[in-house]
């Protein structure tokens, strides 16, 4: 039984089955007749009782079977099976949280198998395979052999080793070198590795130069006090002065020196970081909120500051002091050091698990406030939602609880330190007293000399400071090695191929665009496009019509390639789209949205956004080609009007021609309009209308709209309906069909009559 | 008429393919369950007859399954539109009270956690390894907001495929558990 749990464990995180275990293997060696031959399979770790347990489902060229272990060693019980010949029809039945393969007979259902979401795939592979084995069945065709399954979408495991992959990386971090992150940030240094050396080399000499004066007090207690060799009294001044005078000097040195060092580098993180931002894949964007990715770039990234600047240094410092030091007591007296160093041990265990549990608050309370900035970007932007509501009330509450657990959550981080640190004070106090009681005593007896003694104290707070040191630190290296991860994996997330220039280059784009059987998830299991096709020539207007949710949004989003297929193919001008070089091809596309966004900035920076060296008459004329110049120069700063940060002071239909105005500047060959008049009034609709009809002469265009009427120059309609193709052909045509598309005409003729009254 | 009368009587197909039922383009809306009977025929589809007017191969849905507001159950078609929304589904007889907790135990497959045994976290990936009422699992989550706290020490876990685990009261486990989910929330 263990052995079936252990399975289980595996097969429940994921692992995919590249090779039957032995015992299945060994089942279905027993139970396939001679001849049959096994096609696909299924992992099923639910039990008809709703328990976790395993089952093999298989499809072979004659039956589709389901293995279940009976207890016995090598053996297992067929459970259940039927002739692929009585087979009507399949289906993958998704509920929340598992799945069920389903396959229908002439008169009766079965529930073959049910599983977890992680065996989805095989199942739509068994099923897919089902139906081809159902048509072919059913038009007559033997059985012989079964289809091979459908090509796979991308996974969101590690294709190595099978673990689960964290939701903003395609990397995984068990298949890369662990001590790799502290060599990462320190090849941040590197570019400045001079400078650094600079720092290091100041920091030592400092260091060095403050363990001078102890020496010298032993020398003044024994020779000067002691014995009364006044001669050696101005040299000690004089050697003090010029130690402490030297030190001084340097620390200004090097506090300066350190201070360029880490700023410079989080410049560079920081740039780097951003610069991967603007390339990562927009479903890194869709899964996450932006609060959070920006505490990341500004919190996380200055915690590393400290660490790249003077972690590293810290630590080969304190390394340094601590050997130099212990040189030195052992020289001075190996007994008295030995005994010096009984805390030690304590000290360091304690700091260790000190180290741990702060970690894990530090997770924590990190979380707590990128929460808390969440809420920020969250409400912020949303508080005219929130006025109208009037729910201030509510969202002060809401922010003062995270508030509050942030609170709670320092007070425990409080906690921890206020404890740890008079403890380890306590420790160091008893080593020295220690050492005063035995050291005092050895003096009296005249063993060593007061001078000695006197500077081993003071050595050894030396000593343990660096001890204690590592405890602080530890707990920053921690702080900052978090932080270092979560900035690595916006570094590691897999960024658009934008700067690959191996690619196809269409010069110029003519825009023919052709869909080949494409299939899109955003979550897996549920297609967002399932099996689209379609060709669309060059300076054909496409009309994309069909419900919300349909997929016109996803089809456009694939068209501008956001978005990868997972399964068929996009091909512009007939070559694949993913063989393209992606940058000059996303220059050939126009897109004006819904809700245009306008970055703050002048009229004019915005209509020349992306061709900021644009000249003047072209951005004008771009403008008027757009019926925005008019309303452009009624602003009191004609085209250097600033508009705010998202273009506030303009109305809904004067922002959307500013847009349109920098799709026409582009002149791009395919154009892309995603709802452009929804949310505008009917004048404005007619003066947008007229400028896009001018944008869309000569350019392949995609338009949705759920506005027929905006779509009456359309050269043929595409219709959707839950991710998939109904319909596709003229207007007249559709209406001849008498389908959605007619039915729909029919429904806004009588809105827009029902308006009139 | 409102807008909406028209937009849903329109929006229904009118050639239906499926011979099966003369499918009502509008939905019941609430039903006591009086009115209603549930049960699954042999093709494994869930049916259930209004009023005495039948209706087949329909998904149950909770209306609000995490925060259970009311106990409201929704019945849709194969094109997702409702067909009817139960207010009570206790009161139903004892038959169909039966057909619908199963299917609704279908719809809804989560694993209660009864015990932590471990939980570690690398690199943004929590690996938990845990005891359920139906046995032993082990799950990878990858997403911090994979974890909903639904408030009075309730919890919903998804995993990296999105299979789903609820803890019913956090305060219930053992302490050792309760630590351990703790520091991942």
């Amino acid at each position: 039984m263990s052995e079936v749990q252990q399975q289980d464990v595996e097969f429940s995180t994921g692992r995919r089955i590249e090779h039957l275990p032995d015992d299945v293997q060994g089942w279905l060696d027993k139970t396939l007749a001679p001849g049959e031959m096994m096609s696909t399979l299924l992992f099923s770790d639910i039990m008809p009782s709703g328990e976790f347990g395993e089952r093999w489902a298989f499809l072979t060229n004659r039956r589709l079977l389901v293995l279940s272990p009976n207890g016995r060693e090598g053996d297992a019980d067929v459970e259940f099976e039927i002739p692929l010949g009585e087979i009507e029809d399949a289906e993958v039945r998704q509920y929340v949280g598992s799945s069920a393969l389903i396959v229908t007979g002439a008169d009766e259902g079965y529930e073959v198998a049910r599983f977890s979401l992680g065996s989805h795939q095989e199942a739509s592979d068994m099923v897919h395979c089902l139906k081809e084995i159902v048509r072919e069945h059913k038009a007559g065709m033997p059985i012989e052999k079964v289809p091979p399954p459908p090509p796979r979408g991308p996974e969101h495991r590690c294709s190595k080793c099978g673990r689960a992959l964290s939701r903003w990386s395609e990397t995984c971090p068990y298949c890369i070198d662990r001590r790799q992150i502290l060599r990462r940030l320190f090849s941040y240094l590197m570019p400045h590795k001079w400078f650094a050396l600079l720092g290091l080399s100041l920091t030592l000499s400092i260091t060095a130069m403050q363990l001078v004066p102890t020496f010298l007090n032993k020398l003044f207690i024994d020779n000067v006090v002691m014995e009364g060799d006044a001669a050696l009294l101005p040299l000690l001044v004089v050697i003090l002065i010029s130690v402490h005078v030297g030190s001084s000097t340097l620390s200004m040195f090097r506090s300066y020196v350190m201070a360029w060092l880490g700023n410079r580098v989080l410049l560079d993180l920081r740039i780097k970081v951003y610069d991967h931002l603007q390339l990562l894949r927009l479903s890194y964007y869709s899964r996450r909120q932006t609060g959070r990715i920006m505490s990341r770039v500004t919190g996380d990234l200055s915690r590393l500051q400290y660490f790249i600047a003077e972690g590293f240094q810290e630590i080969l410092i304190n390394l340094a002091t601590m050997v130099l030091i212990a040189v030195i007591l052992l020289a001075m007296n190996p007994w008295l050091f030995l005994l010096a160093l009984a805390p030690t041990p304590i000290i360091a265990i304690s700091t260790w698990i000190f180290g741990r549990r702060i970690h894990l608050i530090y997770h924590r309370l990190w979380r707590r406030w990128a929460g808390l900035s969440a809420i920020l970007a969250d409400t912020i932007p949303g508080i005219r939602v929130v006025k109208s509501f009037a729910q201030e009330r509510r969202e002060v509450d809401r922010f003062s609880a995270y508030s509050s657990e942030v609170f709670t959550q320092e007070l425990q981080a409080a906690k921890l330190y206020s404890g740890f640190f008079p403890f380890v004070s306590l420790m160091t106090a008893l080593g020295s007293i220690l050492i005063f009681a035995v050291g005092g005593y050895m003096v009296v007896r005249g063993a060593t000399t007061p001078g000695t003694l006197i500077a081993f104290i003071g050595y050894l707070w030396r000593f343990y400071m660096p001890v204690q040191q590592f405890g602080r630190m530890n707990h920053r290296i921690q702080h900052c090695v978090t932080s270092a991860e979560r900035v690595f994996e916006i570094l590691d997330s897999d960024p658009e191929p934008l700067n690959r220039t191996d690619g196809v280059l269409l010069d110029p784009v003519r825009g023919k665009v052709e869909f080949r059987d494409v299939r899109f998830s955003y979550e897996p299991g549920k297609y967002a496009l399932d099996g689209v096709s379609f060709v669309v020539e060059p300076g054909e207007m496409i009309g994309l019509v069909g419900p919300s949710g349909a997929g016109k949004s996803t089809l456009v989003h694939l068209i501008t390639r956001f978005y990868d297929v997972d399964e068929g193919k996009i091909l512009i001008d007939d070559h694949d789209i993913q063989d393209l070089n992606l940058r000059p091809f996303r220059e050939s596309i126009g897109v004006v949205l819904q809700e245009p966004y306008l970055f703050h900035g002048s009229v004019w920076a915005n209509i020349a956004y992306a061709d900021p060296d644009a000249a003047p008459d072209r951005i004008i004329e771009a403008a008027r080609a757009a019926n925005a110049h008019d309303f452009i120069l009624a602003l009191p700063d004609g085209y250097d009007t600033v508009i705010g940060e998202r273009g506030q002071t303009l109305s809904g239909g004067e922002r959307q021609r500013i847009s349109i105005a920098r799709a026409v500047l582009r002149d791009p060959q395919i154009l892309i309009l995603d709802e452009a008049t929804a949310s505008v009034d009917t004048e404005t609709e007619v003066q947008i209308q007229t400028a896009i009809e001018r944008l869309v002469q000569g350019r392949t265009t995609f338009a949705i709209a759920h506005r027929l009427s905006t779509l009456r120059k359309a050269h043929r309609l595409i219709v959707l309906e839950r991710g998939k193709l109904i319909e596709i052909g003229t207007h007249e045509e559709l209406i001849e069909t008498g389908g959605l598309y007619s039915r729909l005409c029919k429904l806004q003729s009588e809105l827009s009559q029902m308006r009139v009254w | 008429m409102s807008d909406e009368a028209i937009q849903s009587e329109d929006l229904a197909p009118e050639a239906e393919e499926d011979s099966e039922a003369e499918v009502p383009s509008v939905s019941h809306g609430h039903v006591e369950p009086e009115r209603m009977r549930v049960w699954e025929d042999p093709m494994r589809r869930l049916c259930i007859s209004v009023d005495g007017q039948e209706h087949v191969n329909l998904r149950p849905r909770r209306v609000f399954p995490l925060s259970s507001k009311a106990d409201y159950i929704s019945f849709l078609n194969e094109k997702g539109k409702e067909v009817a929304l139960l207010t009570n589904p206790r009161k139903l007889d004892k038959e169909s009270h039966k057909a619908l907790e199963e299917a609704l135990g279908r719809m809804y497959y989560v694993a209660k956690i009864t015990r932590v045994d471990s939980i570690n976290e690398n690199w943004g990936v929590s690996h938990w390894e845990v005891e359920t009422d139906r046995g032993y699992a082990a799950f990878e989550v990858t997403d911090r907001s994979s974890i909903r706290n639904l408030g009075r020490g309730r919890m919903v876990v998804a995993d990296a495929d999105g299979n789903r685990f609820e803890i019913e009261d956090l305060s219930q486990l053992d302490e050792r558990s309760q630590a351990l989910v703790f520091g991942e929330t």
